[in-house]
């Protein structure tokens, strides 16, 4: 079973970060990572999917990506600064698709930009400016845009009336237990299926 | 052994079908029925991302943290006490910038961490966001209006529904994991102590269960004990109603009508003994700072005058450690009687008031005097089932000026200026 230094050449040219996150050419070979058996089954199990090519094809290049950044976590803790360039601008190169494919939170991908910055930027400073400024680009282009739930503003506006409801009631009638089954009936209405 | 090599040593055909219909490494949102009872403190649904892989049965569920609430403003998340968020959660939560700690967050809920490498990133990985202001426990809503009584503030206090819809989704969807582990920070460290019985039994894990829980330790805190000598019984006492803990269908209800023997109704804190004889196979670790400001802050502050009107930060911090070091020791003890439960009490981290052991990452997490290097060991013996770790740091001087990585100067660069 190969292990990632089996599959990664031990001295590490450019070209293999450089592929980093970017489907694999011949789809019967297994990415890096996987073994042949586990990738005969994937396949299998997506040749029963409409979408099986294009999923396949992701996956593959999500190991790729996985094994880069492996690589990138284990030169960066031994000190291989030699490596660590190459690795970082292929890490950095395939960030943006494994966001747009929401195989990463913004939380991960955070992480890896601030050890790739740590790599490409000296200045402290000028990293977190930097750091900043990749944050802030990510809603609307490779992130989607937050959207509020439709449901929701409909929602408390007539849960704000049944609380203004119960509370005007004199206290001694105030039965919590009937406010929190009203509530529930609120929710259960106008939130009648979850969303996927 | 590492992340990848993990992920290789599966059979992996055999894992695959159960799992067929999935996107594999995807953040996948799951939204619970409203009529499952599963709500955010504004009773918007409630919502949990899940991140499967096919070359695993083994399964984790990371517990977000992020405060605690039993009064309007907390409940709102105003102020430094302030319960996370109280506007609810997203269904692209996963991906927005700004959600637990600048989205730095913890080990546990990154496959590829640049920093910090931890096995369960090659499992099926459930992260369990924090909306209730009750670490995940509660059962009640409350209509809160001790500051603004013209406009209270409805919370629903529905962290144990929303802890069991999540369960029984997994079940429902996953099957049976392999291995399980709980974990979480802070709120979620609680939560996932609190919890564990419960989700334990829906997921039935067919190989090793295993609880890490990060800065949330459970103190004893017998309900008629006096604050001299329980300091946490004040907020144990406040909680209970606040959160419906002994009302039906409360958890402390459920566990005494006998699903959990040996849990004592009126000691929360005996939650820790009774999951670790119940369950003598599992493994139980528990990480605190001693130096934790926080987890502290939100025990006593509210309910000691000494502490809140503290004329300055050094007496502020002598009052919270007076009554926090005993706390804590006591809580140390008390652990020690049961063979499966593990702790790592490091003196302190220079980050977030020193709270919180696992998140960003590692560094400056060893005890240096026990040859700890880092919280790494610890974790991995509880889930290898290593050697019964029980690490107290007794030096108070190297973690004052400890060298800490990159991500960490990092997250206090951001919080220095957001």
């Amino acid at each position: 079973m190969p292990t990632p230094a089996a599959v990664v050449p031990a001295t590490l040219s450019t070209q293999a970060p450089a592929t980093a996150g970017t489907a694999a050419t011949d789809a019967a070979a297994p990415p890096p990572g996987v073994s042949a058996a586990q990738w005969a089954g994937l396949r299998a199990e997506m040749a029963q999917r409409p979408d099986g090519t294009a999923e396949l094809a992701r996956l593959s290049a999500y190991f790729r990506f996985t094994d880069t950044a492996q690589r990138f976590r284990q030169a960066r803790q031994s000190g291989a600064s030699a490596e660590l360039p190459a690795l970082a601008r292929a890490l950095d190169d395939a960030l943006p698709e494994r966001l747009r494919q929401r195989e990463l939170s913004a939380a991960e991908a955070t992480q890896l930009k601030t050890a790739i910055l740590e790599v490409q930027v000296a200045d402290t400073g000028e990293r977190a400016l930097r750091l900043q400024q990749w944050q802030q680009a990510l809603p609307g282009t490779v992130l989607p845009l937050s959207t509020p739930d439709p449901r929701q503003a409909e929602f408390l506006r007539q849960q704000s009336a049944v609380l203004a409801a119960w509370s005007a009631q004199p206290l001694a009638q105030r039965d919590a237990r009937s406010l929190e089954q009203q509530l529930d009936a609120l929710r259960r209405s106008s939130f009648p299926t979850p969303i996927r | 052994m590492n992340t990848l090599t993990r992920m290789l040593s599966g059979t992996a055909l055999a894992l695959l079908a159960p799992l067929a219909a999935a996107d594999y490494f995807k953040w996948e949102m799951v939204e619970l029925p409203a009529s499952s009872g599963a709500a955010c403190g504004n009773g918007t649904p409630y919502r949990f991302f899940v991140n499967r892989t096919p070359l695993s049965k083994d399964l984790v569920m990371v517990y977000e943290g992020g405060g605690a609430c039993w009064d309007q403003n907390a409940c709102l998340g105003v102020g430094k006490l302030g319960a996370t968020n109280p506007d609810g959660v997203s269904p692209n939560y996963m991906h927005e910038i700004n959600n637990a700690a600048f989205g730095l967050v913890t080990p546990f809920s990154a496959r590829n961490d640049p920093f910090q490498a931890v096995q369960t990133q090659s499992w099926n990985i459930v992260y369990v966001p924090y909306c209730t202001g009750d670490v995940h426990s509660g059962s009640k809503v409350v209509s809160y209006a001790d500051v603004d009584p013209a406009n209270p503030r409805l919370q629903y206090h529905r962290g144990q529904a929303n802890i069991r819809g999540t369960a029984q989704w997994l079940r429902d969807n996953l099957g049976r994991p392999q291995n399980m582990m709980l974990t979480g920070f802070s709120a979620g460290g609680v939560g996932s102590t609190v919890t564990y019985d419960l989700v334990r039994n829906i997921l039935q894990p067919k190989g090793r269960a295993s609880l890490l829980a990060d800065s949330g330790p459970l103190m004893s805190a017998p309900t008629t004990g006096t604050p001299d000598q329980y300091p946490s019984v004040l907020m144990h006492n406040r909680i209970r109603v606040a959160w419906g803990l002994d009302e039906p269908g409360g958890l402390i209800a459920d566990y005494a009508s006998g699903s959990l023997p040996g849990f004592d109704p009126a000691n929360l804190g005996s939650v820790t003994g009774a999951l670790a004889m119940k369950y003598p196979a599992d493994r139980f670790g528990y990480m605190v700072f001693q130096a934790d400001a926080n987890f502290s802050a939100f025990s006593y502050e509210k309910f000691y005058p000494d502490i809140a009107n503290a004329p300055n930060q050094v007496a502020y911090l002598q009052a919270l450690y007076a009554r926090w070091t005993p706390d804590l020791a006591a809580w140390a003890a008390m652990n020690q009687s049961f063979a499966n439960v593990a702790y790592h009490l490091p003196f302190m981290r220079a980050v977030n008031d020193s709270h919180c052991v696992t998140i960003i990452d590692f560094s400056g997490t060893g005890i240096e005097d026990a040859g700890v290097a880092s919280v790494g060991s610890f974790v991995d013996a509880v889930l290898d089932r290593g050697p019964v770790m029980r690490n107290t740091e007794v030096d108070r001087e190297h973690d004052k000026t400890q060298e800490l990585s990159p991500a960490i100067k990092l997250f206090r660069w951001l919080t220095r200026i957001l």
